[in-house]
């Protein structure tokens, strides 16, 4: 809009800014000083929201946790984000820039943001087969070592610090202060983002982590472009001298917030890789079952939910193959894949197809991990 | 005590030090007066300003009994949408008696208001 619309032109967003590092202008500090008073932020997914927005102050909306206005709820998420990035002009009247959402249309939002992704929390560990996926879980797990789990609770977004689920917390880690981050070597102005609260306190939302690998950039202002890069993170004194770091250091035996070799930060980077490929194979699999039987009539939705579970089924590849893991299980992904995408376009006759693609969305998720009986998380939306 | 114990600890005090949620200001002042999602009709007050006292910072709603402070830190929003102008910050001196308000309280006593809207119609 900003590149299109003269009344957006100063003031709105940043077309460098948001097409070249996806950064977003965000006025959460208020719409008083356009030009000087706001903050550059990534575009976090939305998915396993359900699992996500709550925490023991209410609902976390947002990378800073306070997107939304009205009660802070997911439903009124909606209205600040029409406010803030769907006006025609930034006198921001409403009846004339915008419309706000209607009750209905707010609950319609709410209710499709609960929809998308997992229900539910994966249960570590899992019986993952590849050497460095299961070295990097171990390391994840490891209060004592990675201590990723403290937060990031069973790769989700909540955290548990010993005595059961606390919700979606916020922290102060540090990644503002990282003196070179894409968007900042770019050479164009970007404030400091305070995070949650008016003035900001520093801290920012947990994110889910199993879907993580295939949603890059990663953290509120596009530090990382890499799973490993994003771990390797925790490695850096941005991150052991923020307060989350040395709250860390202080536990420990040895007084080290978070010290992991490179071996390490690769093999818990290849641990989020196969959980997030495992969740996108998960998603295949419902979605190439939700077409089986459906009859002719279906054509069109059977189409949509097979180019769906092609994506699906392709990101998973994508994320092993980026990083050289499970090669067969990778060969079988794209040949689950491509059957999908085909038994699209053949309607009813694409059924042996899709039939055949399962075998091989099968076959490939047996390559990650064992035990199917086990009780991962992972089985939601699998029909009997 | 183990360190696990001891991390729990240390973390929950973290925890206890985190803010709680709370809706976001700045997109609030362009949200006419009723409208707010989860608010409005729930946890605000709406009614005409019945009387304002100045020295004491404070205002009374039609029907509503006692007086709900104003502070340094309350905000209060000119919602002008009626007049299809973009709403602004304004202060103590825009609560007039007559005007329509919402008020969004601090506490469950709703004795000091977060914020204030004052709705300004055509004369």
């Amino acid at each position: 809009m900003a590149e299109f619309q003269p009344a957006l032109k100063q003031g709105f967003e940043h077309p460098r800014l948001m097409r070249e590092f996806g950064l977003i202008r965000e006025n959460l500090d208020g719409f008083d000083d356009l030009d000087n008073r706001f903050v550059m932020r990534s575009v976090p997914h939305v998915l396993a929201t359900a699992t996500s927005v709550r925490s023991p102050g209410g609902p976390r909306t947002g990378w800073s946790g306070d997107g939304a206005p009205g009660d802070g709820s997911l439903r009124a998420f909606a209205v600040g984000a029409v406010i803030q990035h769907f006006t025609r002009s930034l006198r921001r009247v409403p009846g004339v820039d915008f419309r706000l959402p209607s009750d209905a249309e707010l609950d319609a939002l709410e209710a499709f943001t609960l929809s998308l992704g997992r229900q539910q929390e994966l249960a570590l560990p899992l019986p993952l087969k590849g050497t460095q996926a299961r070295r990097g879980q171990a390391i994840y797990l490891d209060n004592n070592l990675g201590k990723c789990n403290l937060c990031h609770a069973n790769a989700g977004a909540n955290a548990d610090f010993g005595a059961g689920n606390l919700g979606n917390l916020s922290f102060d880690t540090g990644v503002e202060n990282l003196p070179e981050t894409p968007a900042r070597m770019s050479g164009e102005g970007i404030p400091r983002d305070d995070g949650f609260g008016t003035p900001g306190n520093g801290q920012f939302n947990t994110p889910p982590l199993v879907e993580a690998a295939d949603t890059p950039p990663f953290f509120h202002n596009n530090a990382a472009q890499t799973m490993e890069g994003a771990v390797g993170f925790y490695n850096s004194a941005a991150f052991n001298h923020s307060p989350s770091g040395r709250l860390l250091a202080s536990l420990d035996a040895k007084g080290v917030g978070i010290n992991l070799d490179s071996g390490q930060v690769e093999a818990v980077a290849a641990f989020l890789r196969v959980i997030n490929a495992l969740e996108n194979i998960r998603q295949g699999d419902a979605l190439l079952r939700a077409t089986l039987g459906n009859g002719f009539f279906a054509y069109a939705q059977n189409r949509e939910n097979l180019t769906q579970a092609a994506k699906e089924i392709g990101d998973a590849r994508r994320v092993l193959g980026q990083a050289g893991l499970h090669p067969h299980a990778v060969a079988l992904l794209r040949e689950s894949a491509r059957l999908a995408q085909w038994g699209g376009y053949l309607g009813l006759f694409g059924e042996p197809l899709v039939q055949r693609a399962l075998a091989q969305l099968d076959a490939a998720r047996a390559e990650l991990i064992g035990g199917t009986s086990v009780a991962t998380g992972l089985e939601q939306g699998r029909k009997p | 005590m183990k360190q696990s114990n001891l991390l729990a600890g240390a973390l929950v005090a973290l925890l206890a030090s985190t803010p709680l949620a709370y809706g976001q200001k700045a997109a609030e002042q362009f949200i006419p007066l009723g409208q707010s999602p989860g608010l409005s009709g729930k946890q605000t007050l709406i009614g005409r300003i019945e009387a304002v006292d100045p020295l004491s910072g404070s205002i009374t709603l039609a029907g509503e009994g006692h007086q709900v402070r104003v502070t340094p830190t309350t905000h209060i929003w000119l919602d002008r949408s009626l007049l299809q102008l973009a709403n602004a910050s304004g202060g103590m001196a825009d609560l007039i008696p007559g005007r329509r308000a919402e008020i969004k309280f601090t506490d469950t006593n709703r004795r000091e208001a977060e914020w204030v809207k004052v709705e300004l119609a055509a004369p």
